[in-house]
């Protein structure tokens, strides 16, 4: 794949619901443009990525049509994580009719209810009458996951204050206070096994990407080697503790990339809730307790939606300054049903 | 990726007869936030004024009001003042029922409802027309504002528009 | 980076409602009969593209619930969502992977079961929630107006805008998937039907369908082998106009978005004579004046000329240019599906694959229009020669 990221900006990641959809938008598209030395005018394709239920708008790239070029241009939204988006946008300059391509994910996790908003994605036949939500089927995982043994809250606990030490550190990241483990295993009981501390804060916000093809890339480009996406069964029809989608998404980027989590000096791998975490890694080849996430990761505070394409947003400033190889990696459905994983270099293949 | 194991084979699927419907109600909840450009507006518009973002590039005014002229992609620097009156570019009287989607309740029908360029501006506003006989409605006439009698900085605060007199006959 | 072609299509036969099936059985109606019609099975599909207005039966993210129901385990699987553009965002999205090389063969589909949820509130979203849902008057107030303006610009008369009707539910007949068919309407039953809003009446607008469609894309060198005469993707384009409902200063007569479309697609292909050139067009049309505004936008007649142009018998399908064969929008409306049965249409003609509306033998290349959000348009052209 012969693609490479030009421009990168990012929001803040943080409840503001006073801001309108555009408002949280344009100043992050404004900053890509200028970012990769581009103005609106060189773009004529756009890759746009919100979900309707969050806005609480149908086709809610309404919203930011505008602030996003819309006029005249080319744009389609994808409706899932971050990281699809960024896939579709790579494959609209892999395919050799567009040189350039923005990517701009927008989520607004503070306007609406967020019970409600998740309970949207469950069977409507036998299973939203039950109240259930994200949270709850992510607790079903977390306890299926502990009742195989070996790694147990406490290591959550880890994952969570790790995330938290580095979160304070990155100006983007909401949190702004780093915990303990023993903190998180202190915080109330959210949907137990599932601590407060052991999830992700509730925020807004915005990341672009301005991909280019070869002819375009500019003095410091950061290849996208490879991405690729693989989806399991949907909650109820498999084991909760699978983590196959995650091996596949990897595999398929691996293979374009010619790159695996081993040579990645970076690694920027999603998880909304701790021990997720302590599942994912090791389906990438590394350690549960592995030092990734140097941005704090989801856990520090970052939007659905948004945070597959944040996370290579981050791993791709990293290489910008002197990271070699990078894996950008986020789950997205009910207990993570289905994966993507990108890998960036500072080389091209 | 499947789970499970296989329980007692069911032989014969049995359909009821008549088919099975679940109801459900899903409430959704949402505080928007309005922007910045709304807090203008509508401070303009309790005091009885339209005001529209301007384009310092192709000289657009533009309502609803926005920080960027999509066209020109460049920044709104400003307000111009328009109208209060206007020309009707597109009319129609509706007479289907529709659940207004800020009360809730049916609208009371018929009712007029047109697209409007008020004087000055480069788009089109809609709203309603206390004309509700379509005869006396057509593209190219002359409107002005019926403002609320008590203005409180709400988009409520313009209740409709008027007819002032026949088409103009120009430019729609 | 290889050509794509479309090598199989299937649809539900479109209906007011389906309550024999739930939504993943529907939708699987169209996915098997693509499959079939392609000669694949799921185990040869690398990729699905999904397309869907979830918020209209009043779900979201259903691609996650759905995966089963499209053989997208353990594959890779995109979701669309754009409004009524979203069947041809999806097809686009399916072709540009395939392009850049990424999948060999993409499942695509969509569906949408109108009946089953409240889609007139789900639309109403659709408004700014600051500065349009106030005073919105709905699909068909808007509507209405739309078709006030280009009735003021074109002078097109009731009984014009009525012929466009009856065409569509007459050709609907010939197509045994489409919705409303209508083998005896005329142009006094339009006019005699209920006006909803001046100058729209009950059968000047597209109705609420169930339905679903699904085709199958294969990239240069399986298409061959899939299928005898693959609808290749010649051209692809796709433009928005700006935010507000009110934005665009001549909405029908100058379709903004459409006329950049058309300034592509033209340009790419060298179409100078669009009437001559396209056998068959598929085009997205809400309703009947859109159609005609849409047929002057795309050149098949001049500026103001849409009157005349339903009139001269063109758009018939022993016309020189048959328009929407299949019956169109104006028969068959299940939003999620709608814009990607204008793409499958199309391939189907292209394929020679249409059975009672097949427009003529040797369809060579075929237009198809996807159009919604705020007078947004997606167009995609198939040729039966693949691009070289």
């Amino acid at each position: 794949m012969d693609v490479a990221i030009l421009g990168i900006a990012m929001s803040d990641f943080a409840p503001r619901p006073e801001l309108p959809p555009s408002e949280v938008v344009y100043p992050v598209v404004k900053a890509a443009l200028a970012d990769a030395g581009i103005s609106m005018d060189d773009l004529e394709s756009i890759v746009s990525c919100s979900q309707d239920i969050y806005d609480g708008r149908t086709i809610s790239s309404m919203g930011v049509n505008e602030v996003i070029g819309g006029y005249l241009r080319s744009e389609s939204k994808v409706a899932g994580d971050g990281l699809l988006a960024l896939m579709y946008g790579a494959a609209r300059v892999a395919s050799g009719e567009y040189d350039l391509t923005l990517v701009i994910a927008h989520c607004l996790e503070s306007i609406g209810n967020p019970h409600a908003v998740t309970n949207g994605s469950f069977d409507p036949y036998v299973q939203r009458q039950l109240g259930i939500d994200s949270t709850v089927a992510a607790a079903l995982q977390a306890s299926a996951f502990y009742a195989r043994g070996g790694l147990g809250p406490d290591d959550a606990a880890e994952v969570s204050a790790r995330a938290s030490a580095k979160a304070v550190a990155n100006p983007r990241a909401f949190r702004s206070k780093a915990h303990t483990a023993a903190d998180v295993a202190a915080s109330p009981v959210v949907c137990g096994p599932l601590r407060e501390l052991d999830g992700t804060p509730i925020t807004d916000g915005a990341v672009a990407l301005v991909l280019a093809g070869p002819n375009r890339t500019g003095d410091r480009p950061v290849w996208l080697r490879g991405i690729g996406t693989t989806t399991d069964t949907f909650w109820t029809d498999r084991d909760l503790t699978s983590v196959d989608a995650l091996r596949g998404a990897d595999a398929r980027a691996s293979k374009l990339a010619g790159l695996t989590a081993a040579d990645c000096d970076v690694v920027e791998s999603a998880s909304r809730w701790a021990h997720e975490q302590l599942m994912h890694l090791p389906a990438l080849g590394l350690d549960p307790h592995a030092d990734v996430n140097p941005s704090g990761g989801q856990l520090g505070g970052c939007p659905v939606t948004v945070v597959g394409l944040a996370r290579a947003a981050e791993a791709a400033l990293l290489i910008r300054e002197g990271a070699t190889n990078a894996l950008a990696h986020a789950p997205s459905g009910i207990a993570n049903q289905q994966h993507a994983v990108a890998y960036l270099s500072k080389e091209r293949r | 990726m499947r789970g499970g194991r296989g329980g007692q084979r069911v032989t014969e699927l049995r359909f009821p007869d008549e088919p099975v419907f679940v109801d459900q109600t899903l409430t959704l909840e949402y505080t928007y936030g309005a922007g910045k450009e709304a807090a203008h507006y509508l401070a303009a518009l309790k005091e009885g004024r339209f005001e529209g973002t301007h384009c310092p590039r192709c000289d657009r005014a533009y309502l609803p009001p926005r920080p960027v002229c999509g066209i020109c992609y460049v920044e709104c620097d400003g307000w111009v003042e328009v109208g209060p009156e206007g020309t009707i570019t597109g009319v129609t009287v509706v007479e289907v029922p529709f659940v207004d989607p800020i009360t809730g309740k049916q609208r009371e029908v018929p009712y007029g409802f047109a697209f409007i360029r008020l004087d000055g501006a480069s788009t089109n506003i809609f709203h309603f027309m206390n004309e509700t006989d379509r005869t006396k409605l057509g593209v190219g006439m002359r409107v002005r504002p019926r403002f609320a009698a008590e203005r409180t900085g709400s988009l409520a605060d313009v209740e409709g528009f008027e007819l002032i007199g026949p088409a103009t006959g120009g430019e729609a | 980076m290889p050509e794509v072609a479309i090598v199989g299509t299937g649809q539900t036969k479109h209906a007011p409602k389906r309550p024999d099936v739930n939504i993943p059985e529907m939708l699987r109606e169209a996915v098997d009969r693509a499959l079939s019609d392609a000669g694949v099975t799921f185990a040869e599909i690398d990729a699905v593209c999904f397309g869907n207005m979830d918020l209209f039966e009043g779900l979201a993210q259903n691609e996650h619930w759905l995966a089963s129901t499209f053989g997208a385990e353990g594959k890779p699987l995109v979701k669309f969502n754009t409004g009524g553009t979203v069947g041809t965002s999806t097809a686009m999205g399916a072709y540009y992977f395939a392009k850049a090389g990424l999948y060999e063969r993409v499942l695509v589909c969509g569906f949408q079961k109108q009946a089953e949820g409240n889609s007139q509130g789900a639309i109403t979203t659709v408004g700014d929630p600051i500065w349009e849902r106030p005073m919105m008057a709905g699909a068909i107030g808007n509507h209405a107006v739309m078709a006030s303006t280009y009735a003021a610009d074109s002078g097109i008369t009731e009984e014009q805008a009525a012929k466009v009707a009856v065409k569509a539910r007459r050709n609907a007949c010939l197509n045994s998937n489409a919705h409303l068919q209508l083998p005896d309407i005329t142009v006094e039953d339009v006019l005699a039907s209920k006006t909803l809003a001046y100058p729209i009446r009950m059968l000047d607008m597209c109705p609420t369908s169930n339905g679903a469609c699904a085709v199958v894309m294969a990239v240069d060198g399986v298409a061959q082998k899939l299928a005898a005469r693959p609808a290749w993707v010649a051209a692809v384009a796709g433009a928005h106009d700006q935010t507000f409902q009110g934005d665009s200063p001549k909405r029908m007569s100058e379709m903004r978005s459409l006329i950049q479309v058309r300034k592509k697609l033209y340009d790419k292909m060298g179409i100078t004579d669009p009437v001559k050139q396209f056998d068959v067009a598929e085009i997205y049309e809400p309703q009947t004046y859109a159609e005609l505004a849409m047929c002057e936008n795309l050149l098949f007649c001049p500026p103001g000329g849409g009157g005349a142009f339903i009139d001269s018998g063109i758009p018939y399908m022993d016309g020189e240019l048959p328009v929407n064969p299949s019956g169109g929008v104006l028969s068959t409306n299940p939003i999620g599906a709608t814009a990607l049965i204008r793409v499958a249409e199309a391939a189907m003609q292209v394929m020679g694959r249409a059975g009672d509306h097949q427009v003529k033998p040797d369809v060579r290349m075929a237009l198809a229009t996807g159009y919604g959000g705020n007078a947004w348009t997606d167009a995609m052209i198939l040729t039966s020669e693949r691009p070289s």
